[in-house]
């Protein structure tokens, strides 16, 4: 049974629906079509975000649009079979030469060091926190793995340096440079262990649970339940995480710049100096080059092949995650 | 240590006051009807498992052997008691239905049976499980070898991402399996009925399968580490109705090798499929308690207690 | 039926279980060690670092001048008034949180607003005002001190501009040396309010800021770079990130924020949301030397900024952009539709629903992001050194078109320096931004925690 509700007749009633009339006649003018209820004001602002929103797009034309400008002048200067076909750097003597293989040893060998380090102790990291620590544990120690990511990349640097070089040296003795690309690549590595940690837990906790139950209920420990059924059913996250950390990994450049040296040289082994493409960059950019100069250009141009390189390893990245993903209900 | 527990009672002892056999007198003490029991049944065969649990046990009229003997059997999440001193015996090479409204424990009761409540933080289980002649609760006992002898079929088919062959091969693998792999498959898929269905497709994903395929997946996977008892928790809800029949009809099936335990909503799927019946049912405070146990003809025609009448007939919710 | 499946093979169980127990424990030992190889690493970096840099950024803090340039120590004491005052401060925080407490014992129920404003209302000016005479004594102390160590003229040290007595630069010392301690204060006042009770651990959080500010070294903080690793300072990078952080959060917050509400809140589901929402992920993935030399071509030479701290900021607002707009629009993701619909159907219009409903309770949200996208731009040094912000700055950025450096930079600067001076005041500079980033990150958490709503 409804409860009875006090009803208004009579005068009262037309009262009160004057009353509201007169209030809400402003407010009710049938809208123009397509115009939603927006009011002037209301499409100002929303004009305005429209704005704010575009700005992203800009950005990315800005920076695309920067690096090919000056690429292209740089292209017009030297020919391409030059930068593209040549293993010798040496930009800032007399006798120029840009051959960008040079660079990108420095910094494929600094960036591989760096996942050797950050792949086994990331995938572990995962491992543990999402499929043997209780949850209590896992609430401490992801943040603390997690500060690593935040500490800025000049700490990394000085800790490569002062820190690791010289344990390195009395490794495998005085004769290693104190800049070396290995110094260089563990820390790198460290910077990307929390990337490799956090994303593939994410990914192996996406896992759905019944997985897990179907491979316990058939006998399964709790390693053989985490190597063989999460572990694969979580394959396109790991990996995307991984390629993530190795664009990051290329891209760093504060580190690798201090640690590393500035010995763009190809084929050099981990105990030598190396020179990456970001520090190379910084390199040119310290000195006080003038902008016309062949060498502010070739700035760009290794920018340029930087940029490709991280935006294609993203794209890859992403493609993985979506294409290679299982899809549960 | 097969014992014979069910008698034939019906010949051996005329009134309610029977003595029980001399095998198993611990869990089965005579006692007078509870108040609630049906007066033409209380006048006939009825024994209580345990005076306190108001659970009924019928007439039996077969003897088989008891794979699971339960005793006491109670399950707790954190503070949360989930079932209360359960006593019921699963019998061998039979299908087991445990029905009751949602919410009574028959999942929980399920998964004490294999120690998948292991895998839940703040989950515990008192009492006595006995397989074999050992108490499967006992921590001594190892889990993982547990989960290999009683395996268990889900509400949602969960094959691995992986292609059907693997899906089967997986536990056995895993168990240390050096037979020959492709007749086990292939034995496996027999024994769930899906062979002819995938034969010539063993390498494409467990996931690209129908719904109903999926849990036949799941049934063989389960087979192919050749346990002796299979636990079921409700593997057909999430099917269409042909599927399930397929399901039911492989449980029929099943049951000649197998000892099997199933959790089921639905009724007529417990009266079709199952041999014997527990009715399970949660009190005021929601813990789960064991009402009545028998074979199910007896359960569904003639039960002893008024609140499974009530729930067979529909009268609860 | 098929023939029997053969039961040989998988038995015996028991010893092959034990062995594969035995490698499952096993590889979660090994699980462990990783992880703790990883935080023994960051360990090891902080510990090195405080082992390094703490010589430099703390004195001793008694009477005596350490050693410079090999001469002997001379010995000058701390002033009377300004030793008792130093235990001033701890009273002055203690008595009348202790007093309240004796209140809220005797009067059962202080509305909680009154007893945060008793709270506030005694502290604060007591606190204030040990503060201000403090750093009177302190200052005229340290002129002396300047004066007995040597530190010359060229160095620029600001005591010595105040010794020469302009008001501007007394208010200007007083500012930078009570944001740590107050806000800390303020902060503890503000906390100890929200628990049942007042707790003693955060009128102790700003006692041990204040005994860390008797201890800091006035010179390292308050100098400006120098040839000489004894007299160089940190003065002009920390005022650079302040006054590069302040222009990076105006432009940056409002354009990301804007930018998620327009995703969120008014965007249809269309290639071109679409294309925004790929390019926003992509960009966070872009290198930052690269904005740096995005930021050279459009800030410093298209729109003529030159080497500024606001062609800094600009830059830098366009790195930390990508995560403000995708922090802002997971805070908006947590507003329940249900809030906008019940909005909507009395009638507001689409920016009262955003600006009245979703906004209020997305806002701390947003400002959480806001303060970890501003932790990140304050220690990023590779676009600035792209831009060529300078690392040898010996005066202080009055307008926003002046040169400028930041902590970091001067950072990466003392490091590559041969001598091993300048690496220890390396070590202190890091040791100051990583106090920087701790308190920044602390405050976000505290945020996320004091704004989360469950619905």
């Amino acid at each position: 049974m409804a409860a009875q509700t006090p009803r208004m007749d009579g005068p009262e009633r037309d009262t009160v629906r004057s009353l509201l009339a007169e209030l809400w006649r402003d407010r009710l003018q049938p809208s123009r079509p397509g115009s939603g209820r927006e009011t002037p004001s209301g499409r100002l602002i929303h004009g305005a975000l429209f704005v704010t929103a575009t700005l992203s797009a800009f950005v990315t034309i800005g920076i695309v649009l920067v690096l090919i400008f000056e690429t292209v002048e740089f292209f017009r200067e030297i020919p391409l079979i030059d930068f593209f076909g040549s293993t010798k750097w040496s930009a800032l003597f007399a006798e120029k030469q840009f051959g960008v293989w040079a660079l990108v040893w420095g910094t494929g060998l600094i960036a591989l060091i760096g996942l050797a380090v950050a792949i086994p102790l990331g995938l572990m990291a995962a491992v543990f926190l999402s499929e043997y620590a209780p949850p209590r544990v896992r609430a401490v120690v992801k943040p603390i793995l997690e500060v690593l990511a935040g500490v800025p990349t000049v700490v990394f640097g000085y800790f490569a340096l002062l820190s690791i070089s010289p344990v390195i040296r009395d490794i495998f003795g005085q004769d290693v440079g104190i800049y070396n690309a290995l110094s260089a690549g563990i820390v790198v590595g460290l910077m990307i262990v929390p990337i490799i940690a956090s994303l593939s837990e994410d990914a192996m906790r996406a896992v759905p649970r019944s997985l897990r139950e179907g491979a316990y209920a058939l006998g399964s420990t709790r390693m053989e339940v985490s190597l063989r059924v999460v572990l694969p059913a979580a394959f396109s996250g790991v990996v995307a995480s991984i390629i993530l950390a190795f664009s990051r990994a290329v891209g760093e450049t504060m580190a690798v710049t201090i640690a590393g040296g500035g010995n763009p040289q190809f084929g050099v082994g981990p105990l030598e100096a190396v020179q990456t493409m970001t520090a190379m960059i910084v390199q040119l950019s310290l000195g006080d080059t003038p902008t016309t100069s062949i060498e502010f250009k070739v700035l760009f141009a290794v920018a340029m092949t930087l940029f490709v390189l991280t935006l294609g390893m993203n794209f890859i990245a992403q493609w993985v995650s979506h294409r290679f993903r299982e899809e549960y209900e | 240590m097969a014992r014979n527990f069910f008698t034939m009672m019906r010949s051996s002892a005329p009134t309610g006051t029977a003595a029980p056999p001399a095998s198993d007198s611990r869990t089965e003490r005579a006692t007078p009807p509870p108040p609630n029991m049906k007066e033409e049944a209380a006048a006939g065969v009825g024994v209580h498992l345990d005076p306190n649990l108001e659970a009924v046990r019928h007439d039996f009229t077969e003897e088989v052997e008891v794979a699971l003997q339960l005793r006491n059997v109670s399950a707790f999440y954190g503070s949360f008691q989930a079932i209360d001193k359960m006593t019921m015996p699963i019998p061998q090479n039979r299908v087991t239905a445990l029905i009751g409204p949602s919410g009574c424990g028959k999942s929980t009761l399920l998964r004490c049976f294999n120690r998948m409540n292991d895998l839940i933080p703040g989950a515990r289980i008192e009492g006595e499980i006995t397989f074999e002649g050992r108490n499967l609760i006992d921590p001594n006992v190892d889990a993982v070898e547990v989960r290999r002898r009683i395996g268990m079929v889900f509400q949602k088919p969960n094959p691995f991402p992986k292609s059907i062959y693997e899906n089967v091969a997986f536990g056995a693998r895993i168990n240390g399996y050096s037979g020959d792999m492709d007749r086990l498959v292939e034995d496996s898929l027999r024994r769930a009925a899906l062979w002819d269905e995938v034969k010539d497709e063993l390498d494409k994903s467990g996931l690209a399968l129908s719904g109903g395929q999926q849990q036949r997946l799941c049934i063989a996977r389960a087979i192919a580490v050749q346990p002796e008892i299979i636990l079921m928790d409700e593997p057909a809800s999430a099917l269409d109705p042909v599927a399930t029949l397929k399901i039911e009809d492989l449980m029929r099936e099943l049951a000649e090798h197998y000892t099997i335990v199933v959790v089921t909503h639905n009724m007529q799927q417990a009266g079709r499929v199952s041999d014997y019946t527990a009715f399970l049912l949660a009190g005021e405070e929601r813990v789960g308690r064991l009402v009545e146990f028998g074979p199910t003809q007896e359960i569904f025609t003639n039960p002893l207690d008024q609140r499974t009448e009530d729930y067979i007939t529909g009268r609860y919710g | 039926m098929s023939a029997a499946i053969p039961t040989t093979g998988i038995t015996p169980y028991a010893p092959r279980i034990r062995a594969r127990r035995g490698l499952s424990v096993g590889f979660m030992v090994i699980a462990l060690l990783a992880i703790t190889a990883a935080m023994l690493m960051l360990g090891a970096l902080i510990v090195e670092i405080l082992v390094d840099g703490a010589a430099r950024l703390f004195t001793d803090g008694t009477a005596t001048v350490q050693e410079v340039r090999g001469e002997t120590l001379i010995d000058l004491p701390t002033p009377e008034n300004m030793n008792w005052l130093a235990w001033a401060m701890p009273v002055a925080i203690l008595l009348p949180f202790m007093g309240l407490r004796v209140v809220r014992s005797l009067i059962a129920d202080i509305p909680a607003l009154a007893e945060r404003a008793i709270g506030f209302a005694t502290t604060l000016p007591v606190a204030l005002f040990v503060h201000i005479l403090y750093v009177r004594f302190e200052s005229a102390y340290y002129i002396e001190y300047a004066k007995a160590i040597g530190v010359d003229g060229a160095s620029g040290n600001i005591f010595q501009l105040f010794g020469e007595a302009s008001g501007f630069q007394f208010v200007r010392l007083i500012v930078a040396g009570l944001i740590l301690p107050l806000g800390i204060i303020a902060a503890g006042w503000f906390w100890s309010n929200r628990l049942r009770r007042p707790s003693l651990l955060l009128p102790g959080i700003a006692i041990a800021a204040w005994v860390v500010y008797l201890f800091l070294d006035p010179f390292f903080l308050s100098s400006y770079p120098s040839r000489l690793p004894a007299q160089a300072g940190l003065f002009s990078a920390i005022t650079g990130t302040l006054y590069m952080m302040v222009i990076t959060a105006a432009v940056a917050f409002p354009l990301g924020v804007g930018a998620a509400i327009y995703l969120e809140e008014y965007a249809r589901r269309n290639w071109f949301s679409r294309m925004i929402q790929v390019n926003i992920s992509n960009l966070a993935g872009v290198p930052s030397i690269i904005y740096g030399l995005l930021g050279l071509q459009v800030f410093v030479r298209v729109l003529e900024f030159e080497r500024s701290v606001l062609a800094g900021a600009c830059t830098m607002a366009l790195l930390v952009m990508p995560i403000i707009i995708v922090s802002a629009q997971e805070a908006l993701r947590t507003v329940p539709p249900s809030m906008r619909e019940a909005a909507y159907a009395v009638g507001a219009t689409r920016w009262q629903v955003v600006r009245f409903h979703v906004l209020p309770y997305a806002f701390g949200g947003m400002l959480t992001g806001n303060i970890l996208a501003m932790s990140r731009a304050i220690g990023e040094t590779a676009p600035l050194i792209a831009i060529g912000a300078l690392t040898f700055i010996a005066f202080l950025a009055d307008s926003p078109t002046d040169d400028f450096t930041v902590m970091p930079i001067q950072v990466f600067n003392w490091v590559t320096r041969p001598q091993s001076g300048f690496h220890e005041i390396a070590a202190s500079g890091i040791i100051v931004l990583m106090l920087v980033l701790l308190v920044m990150n602390a405050a976000a958490i505290i945020m996320r925690q004091r704004t989360r709503t469950d619905w």
